[in-house]
């Protein structure tokens, strides 16, 4: 290599290392968001005993909702190590990015759900508890959006660069 | 930077220059004090705590990062380590606090340092060499603040050792760690604990890179947070050689050099017929460079020159009497020490900032707060007389 390509910086690199930037902080949002997935679904599960009250009819239910959730925690736990190992510029995981997607896209159906079911929503978890719900699944979009959006373009940038 | 610059090669840019053996000494062995100079240390010898011009481990572990103690730190850093380049720099984005700590960023050839040399002209060789020493680390420690700052002096995993073998270039990862040993062959240095709390201790200066900066053969690139997703390459051996060669041209000013002292000038033409072997100490891949430096100094001039002591003005300062104690080596160092101080301080209050603390203005000269009763004295004194 030359002196020049080591130490003068292009601007598709500069946009690279600004979406590199980007990956690195979404994929931590993802991995404290799983925290958040779990723990949302033992407010999820009280909630209903404390609503209902019936364990034993409830039981499918409740363990449903916690294999989700433990499934749910590690595949984000996946997806927030991958997205920063590539914001690093460590080996690329591909599947990751399909998984990026899936996860922003089920994220945007949990908004529209608890949009429309805002009202049962409030009796189920109170109107505090709804609305933190809706800020946190807001939150987590836009995270997921731009874990997203950064990996393509980081890809993107990438073949441009002849990085790839 | 480190002993080997500031003292061997201050002694031969200062030999350079003009000066004599024995002044050359003097002024090397001021242009280290600023790291020595500790308030432990001068409370030590009974002398004014106020005109510490650094601080060790333990010090700052007892500071407060409360508004007081974060002054306090930012008083002594950025006044003789971490020289701001603009106090008036605009910053196009981020608030007022952020635009503050943006302003303090250290680089050469800012107006405080050409107000720094200026200040030192007719003074004594200890102001000298104590300004020699704020010269010399506005080229090491540039791009980083004299004030504790996650946003400013943090670093991350984007940090890359540029290395020349042969006309071939490569680069490599630096590795950060916390125990003691540093390898240059595995690229492996010393930094401090990544700590996010904003006003950390962690994060003043260049702890977060470590002694990097103070390591002339190193070239490195990295991506502070505050440069836009741009890294910064810095070149130390180039930026070492221009301070040998400014610091040549300071002084051959302050000796008796007409007009003012002016930014961006290198007496490049009396290192000349010493460029090929300054370059080679400079470049040589090592953690410390004394021997070599001491070796090209006393080439130079022919003499001795004895390894750094603290106690040579430890010794002289304790067994003057009080009326003379301002007569004495340290007794200079610590009225120029103040002065910078007061200086800087002033300067940073009137750029609008608060972060080095309130300054005010009495009977024309800059003086900051309670810190400087000894300055104030000092000046009063001279008018009297």
């Amino acid at each position: 290599m030359t002196k020049e390509e080591l130490t003068i910086q292009s601007p598709e690199n500069i946009r690279l290392q600004k979406y590199r930037s980007s990956l690195m902080a979404s994929g931590g949002a993802m991995i404290i968001f799983s925290l958040w997935t779990l723990l949302r679904s033992f407010v999820q599960i009280e909630a209903k005993l404390n609503y209902r009250g019936d364990t034993e009819a409830l039981k499918p239910w409740i363990t449903a909702i916690l294999i989700v959730g433990i499934v749910e925690l590690v595949l984000m736990i996946y997806l927030g190590i991958s997205a920063r190992g590539e914001g690093m510029g460590r080996k690329k995981r591909r599947p990751y990015l399909v998984l990026g997607i899936i996860v922003a896209a089920l994220s945007a159906v949990s908004i529209l759900y608890l949009i429309f079911d805002f009202q049962v929503e409030c009796q189920v978890y109170g109107v505090i508890g709804a609305i933190v719900t809706l800020a946190v699944e807001i939150t987590f979009f836009y995270a997921a959006l731009d874990l997203v959006v950064s990996a393509i373009r980081v890809r993107k940038l990438e073949e441009e660069t002849g990085r790839a | 930077m480190q002993l080997d610059f500031h003292y061997y090669a201050t002694y031969c840019a200062a030999y350079l220059a003009g000066y004599s053996h024995e002044e050359s000494l003097k002024v090397c062995y001021s242009a280290q004090f600023p790291d020595n100079c500790t308030r432990t240390f001068l409370a030590g010898v009974k002398a004014p705590v106020s005109a510490a011009t650094t601080q060790t481990a333990v010090e700052m572990a007892d500071t407060d990062t409360d508004p007081i103690g974060l002054q306090d730190i930012t008083r002594i850093w950025a006044s003789f380590h971490f020289l701001p380049y603009d106090l008036t720099a605009d910053v196009k984005k981020g608030g007022k606090s952020y635009k503050n700590k943006y302003r303090l960023i250290c680089n050469p050839n800012g107006e405080l340092l050409r107000e720094t040399v200026n200040q030192v002209k007719g003074k004594s060789l200890e102001a000298v060499g104590m300004a020699m020493h704020i010269l010399a680390d506005t080229w090491a420690h540039r791009y980083f603040a004299g004030t504790p700052s996650l946003v400013i002096n943090n670093t991350n995993s984007y940090f890359y050792e540029i290395l020349e073998q042969n006309g071939e270039w490569s680069e490599r990862p630096v590795r950060f760690k916390h125990t003691p040993g540093e390898d240059i062959e595995k690229c492996s240095y010393i930094n401090s604990l990544a700590y996010d709390s904003e006003s950390s201790i962690m994060n003043l200066g260049h702890g977060r890179a470590g002694h990097l900066p103070d390591y002339s053969f190193m070239r490195y690139k990295f991506m502070p947070a505050w440069n836009d997703h741009k890294f910064i390459y810095k070149d130390n051996p180039e930026d070492y050689y221009h301070a040998f060669c400014q610091m040549i041209y300071a002084m051959t000013y302050l000796r008796g050099g007409a007009g003012a002292f002016e930014t961006g000038v290198y007496a490049t033409d009396i290192a000349k017929p010493y460029e090929a072997e300054i370059r080679w100490i400079i470049e040589k891949r090592q953690l410390d460079a004394c021997t070599d430096w001491k070796v090209f100094g006393e080439k130079l001039s022919g003499q001795e020159i004895p390894d750094f002591s603290v106690d040579t003005f430890r010794s002289e300062y304790e067994s003057a009497s009080a009326e003379k104690k301002d007569d004495t080596g340290l007794g200079r160092f610590i009225l120029a020490a103040l002065a910078q101080k007061s200086m800087i301080t002033n300067r940073i209050y009137r750029s609008g900032s608060l972060l080095a603390g309130y300054s005010m203005e009495y009977d024309g000269t800059n003086v900051g707060i309670k810190d400087y009763l000894k300055l104030l004295v000092n000046r009063r004194g001279r008018v009297s007389k």
